[in-house]
């Protein structure tokens, strides 16, 4: 509208507050996803709303650390009370290799509560009309969420990680050696949490982005997560080696677990992984094409949704 | 029309709505799918390990959808009023939410257990037995989330950190939660009802568990209903 | 002028309000509010986040006072769902069990509250509210001003002595409005209290005898709204003037000591006066002295938006 005038004379002078227009840069689609991006990491952690938004990933990312921070504080005790290097350790059930494993039902919940928050939200109050009329494509939505959902739960499940490892290293007798040896491990561990990230991430938001009813999201999503690993569990026990391979390939659940395995090198615990009896490769794929195929479906029902 | 009556038929036509039902006729039939496609590959599963499965899974997710919702969803948009705003026992709505919300999940996980007893093969004193306790358990899940949902608009997730996590993996390390586990108590229950040899077993004595079922249900109902006489509106204005 | 708040009179009125507070944390929603309520209508005024919703649901007994005490026939109204059937409340938000009928919703009303003719009562509150057409349908497909009509027909159902509506108009067109404001001024004919609370000032002006007018969770003024315009005499009231010579008119009444102030500028003459009835006599003797002709004379502000706007703006 009008450009500030101001009136003045040699004693004073009369400034206009009306209306202003804005005539500075607009930043474009690439920013819009970017502030996407921050906007559904910030909601997965319930941060910048109430104090009840944070209640779930608080309470669940807390008890994800807790055993960490435990084992970790044993060791540092042991190692000081001079304990025979590397006896701890060994015996210690919170290591990098388990870690995983260990906090895979909290992880599995933390979707559970929080994708449903950062992808029904905009349905449940018929906001995507306004996202769509923005620089934002339909295709930026779907990802920019989805990859708030990936970072929300990378941060998941690399914070226990990073405390293990710092744990270790600053304990050590020898911190020198010691993060040589923990280096080691940091490829294993990026790998496995950017997996698990992509795969649960692209599934739970698939799934979580075609209701907006928190109730019917939530569920859906502990049914495929935790109830088909159990099937694939019955499924094992009548020795069935053609029903677990299937199963173990389409549960995300399991082929973590086998991807875990293989990327540390251990051997896996469960028995739907021993009774498929699959190559390695076949995991890596198996994610890959359900990640595809999430990510595939979760797009397209933003392109088709009514806004 | 009884006031009881009244709140039970509107419990019902609230729950039963189209989608949701159809969700969890499948969650629940899916045992017996499991089973059914065992059979036809020709393998006999075990009426223990199908049961088994279903006490850990199918049981709460069905008690959670139901036992959050019977009350909590009025609760929460705040057609609660037109229930609460009459001269009603409090106690009447909540015994008929609860009685609602624990009869259609019982009545999944019953049917669902007797689908798998019958395609595995078992005895009828098992699967009966089966049956029994799994009924029960359904009222007890129900009660707990029912509660909890009066509490706090979050009881979904915090049921299912319960399940998963407290009856779930802490079970497997502390040995102590196993008294206060629902789970644990259902298991031990079917263990004492169904003949020996059923192969389940369960981490409690029989007076433990129906000991911890009975304090729950009844708890349960105190908590909600005297959580129920003092509750607020939402604020707004 | 004003007054210190009023404390409630015991004994006389159906609904008693006692230095009532709420506040949640550290926000004041409620602020030691005191007044009774007697048989009539009363309209409940002020700004959205003035404390109006808070109050009613106080009132119904679905929120605790943090202070103070909300006495309904002589019971505290909190926890005591007794009193419930005596008690009729329209609540504010939208939602409502959408997949019942219109018919069904009263229905469940009437059955809630132990009407032992639930179906006889459920017809004739759908015939008192005009629903008649549309009680078969569900819920869901009621437009917004059906749907409210339904909550009305749901709180009349069991013939309540009290009956509180929250913006009870909203939504409705204008048809719609006159019916339901006949029907309330109807209803407390017959002896009901009724409170509604509104931010449309002419809703309340219309079919209110008292008002509350409530501003940040305090009350404001209280009473007829005619007496609390008398009260202001801090504040001089303004009437149109139109006559045959506005200008020697003009002249001729500033020259009067009630005249507190004359303004030709919009092009019609606007006079001021801090005595009100001592104007009203002086203005015709003035105009018959100077043989001028009065066409029209009209107060300006004696309505209830300026009463409003000037105990909003203290």
């Amino acid at each position: 509208m009008t450009a500030s005038r101001a009136a003045s004379s040699a004693t004073g002078s009369i400034y206009d507050l009306g209306y202003r227009g804005y005539d500075g840069p607009r930043l474009g689609r690439r920013h819009a996803v970017r502030a996407l991006f921050a906007h559904s990491l910030r909601v997965s952690y319930g941060i910048g709303r109430g104090g009840r938004a944070k209640i779930a990933p608080i309470v669940l990312g807390g008890i994800a650390i807790i055993p960490a921070i435990v084992g970790i504080g044993v060791l540092a005790l042991a190692r000081q009370m001079g304990a025979p290097g590397g006896v701890v350790e060994e015996a210690s059930p919170i290591q990098h290799n388990t870690y995983f494993g260990i906090i895979a039902t909290l992880v599995m919940l933390f979707c559970a509560a929080q994708v449903p928050e950062v992808l029904g939200r905009d349905q449940r109050y018929n906001l995507l009309s306004l996202y769509f009329s923005r620089a934002l494509r339909r295709e930026d939505y779907a990802v920019a969420r989805l990859a708030g959902v990936v970072a929300a739960i990378l941060v998941f499940v690399l914070l226990p990680q990073t405390i293990i490892f710092l744990g270790l290293v600053l304990s050590a007798p020898d911190v020198a050696a010691e993060f040589g040896k923990e280096l080691a491990f940091v490829p294993p561990i990026l790998a496995q949490g950017a997996l698990i990230s992509v795969l649960l991430g692209s599934v739970s938001a698939a799934i979580a982005s075609f209701t907006p009813r928190r109730l019917y999201a939530t569920t859906a999503i502990i049914v495929v997560l935790a109830v088909v690993p159990v099937v694939g569990g019955i499924l094992v026990s009548l020795d069935a080696p053609a029903l677990a391979r299937f199963v173990a390939l389409a549960s995300p659940m399991d082929i973590l677990e086998a991807t875990n395995a293989i990327l540390f090198d251990t051997s896996s615990g469960s028995d739907v992984i021993t009774e498929a009896g699959l190559p390695d490769l076949a995991y890596f794929a198996a994610a890959a094409l359900i990640s595809a195929a999430a990510i595939a479906i979760l797009v397209r029902r933003f392109r088709k949704i009514a806004a | 029309m009884t006031v009881f009556a009244t709140i039970v038929e509107l419990t019902l036509r609230a729950l039963l709505g189209r989608r949701r039902t159809v969700l969890l006729v499948l969650l629940a039939a899916l045992p017996v799918l499991v089973a059914l496609l065992a059979r036809v590959s020709g393998r006999t599963p075990e009426e223990a390990t199908l049961f088994d499965a279903m006490v850990r899974t199918v049981l709460p997710l069905v008690a959670l959808v139901f036992g959050t919702s019977a009350l909590g969803s009025e609760l929460e948009d705040g057609t609660a009023v037109y229930i609460l705003a009459k001269p009603i026992r409090r106690a009447q709505v909540i015994l008929a939410k609860a009685g609602v919300a624990g009869s259609l999940t019982g009545g999944l996980v019953v049917a669902s257990t007797l689908g798998s007893g019958i395609l595995a093969g078992g005895t009828l004193a098992t699967t009966v037995g089966f049956a029994v306790a799994a009924a029960v358990a359904a009222f007890a899940y129900v009660v707990l989330f029912l509660a909890a949902s009066v509490f706090t608009g979050r009881a979904l997730i915090l049921g299912l950190i319960y399940t998963l996590v407290w009856e779930g993996a802490l079970a497997g390390i502390l040995e102590g939660t196993r008294q206060f586990s629902i789970r644990e108590a259902t298991l031990s229950l079917a263990a004492a009802l169904a003949p020996a040899g059923s192969g389940i077993q369960g981490g409690l004595e029989l007076g433990g568990a129906v000991g911890l079922v009975a304090v729950v249900i009844a708890g349960g109902l105190a908590l909600a209903i005297w959580r129920l006489a003092g509750w607020e509106v939402r604020g707004s204005d | 002028m004003t007054v210190a708040p009023p404390t409630s009179t015991p004994g006389s009125s159906v609904v008693e309000v006692d230095h009532v507070s709420r506040w949640y944390g550290n926000v004041v929603a409620v602020n030691d509010i005191s007044f009774s309520l007697r048989p009539g209508v009363t309209g409940l005024l002020g700004p959205n986040g003035a404390g109006k919703s808070t109050l009613l649901h106080m009132l119904a007994g679905l929120l605790r006072p943090s202070s103070g005490r909300v006495n309904v026939f002589g019971q505290t109204v909190w926890r005591n769902p007794g009193l419930y059937a005596r008690i009729g409340l329209v609540p504010e938000r939208e939602a409502v069990y959408s997949f019942l009928t219109g018919r069904e919703f009263v229905m469940l009303n009437a059955r809630l509250q132990r009407m032992p003719d639930a179906d006889r009562a459920t017809a004739a509150a759908i015939r008192t509210v005009d629903l008649e057409g549309a009680a078969d349908r569900a819920i869901g497909t009621y437009s917004k001003g059906m749907r409210q009509r339904a909550k009305i027909a749901g709180a009349l159902v069991h013939d309540p002595q009290i009956l509180l509506l929250d913006e009870p108009f909203n939504g409705m067109d204008p048809r719609q409005r006159l019916h339901m404001i006949a029907l309330l001024r109807t209803m407390a004919a017959e002896g009901r209290t009724i409170l509604f609370s509104s931010h449309i000032l002419e809703e309340v002006e219309r079919l209110a005898d008292s008002i509350l007018v409530l501003f940040a969770g305090r009350l404001a003024a209280s009473g007829s709204f005619r007496e609390i315009r008398r009260l202001m005499t801090d504040r001089p009231h303004t009437f149109h003037v139109r006559s045959s010579d506005d200008r020697r008119l003009a002249a001729a009444l500033v020259g009067e000591t009630a005249v507190f102030g004359i303004d030709l500028s919009s092009g019609r003459l606007a006079v001021s006066s801090s005595e009100f009835g001592a104007f009203t006599r002086l203005l015709p003797r003035v105009a018959r002295d100077a043989r001028i002709t009065l066409l029209e004379v009209t107060p300006t502000d004696d309505s209830l938006e300026s009463v409003f706007a000037y105990l909003v703006r203290r």
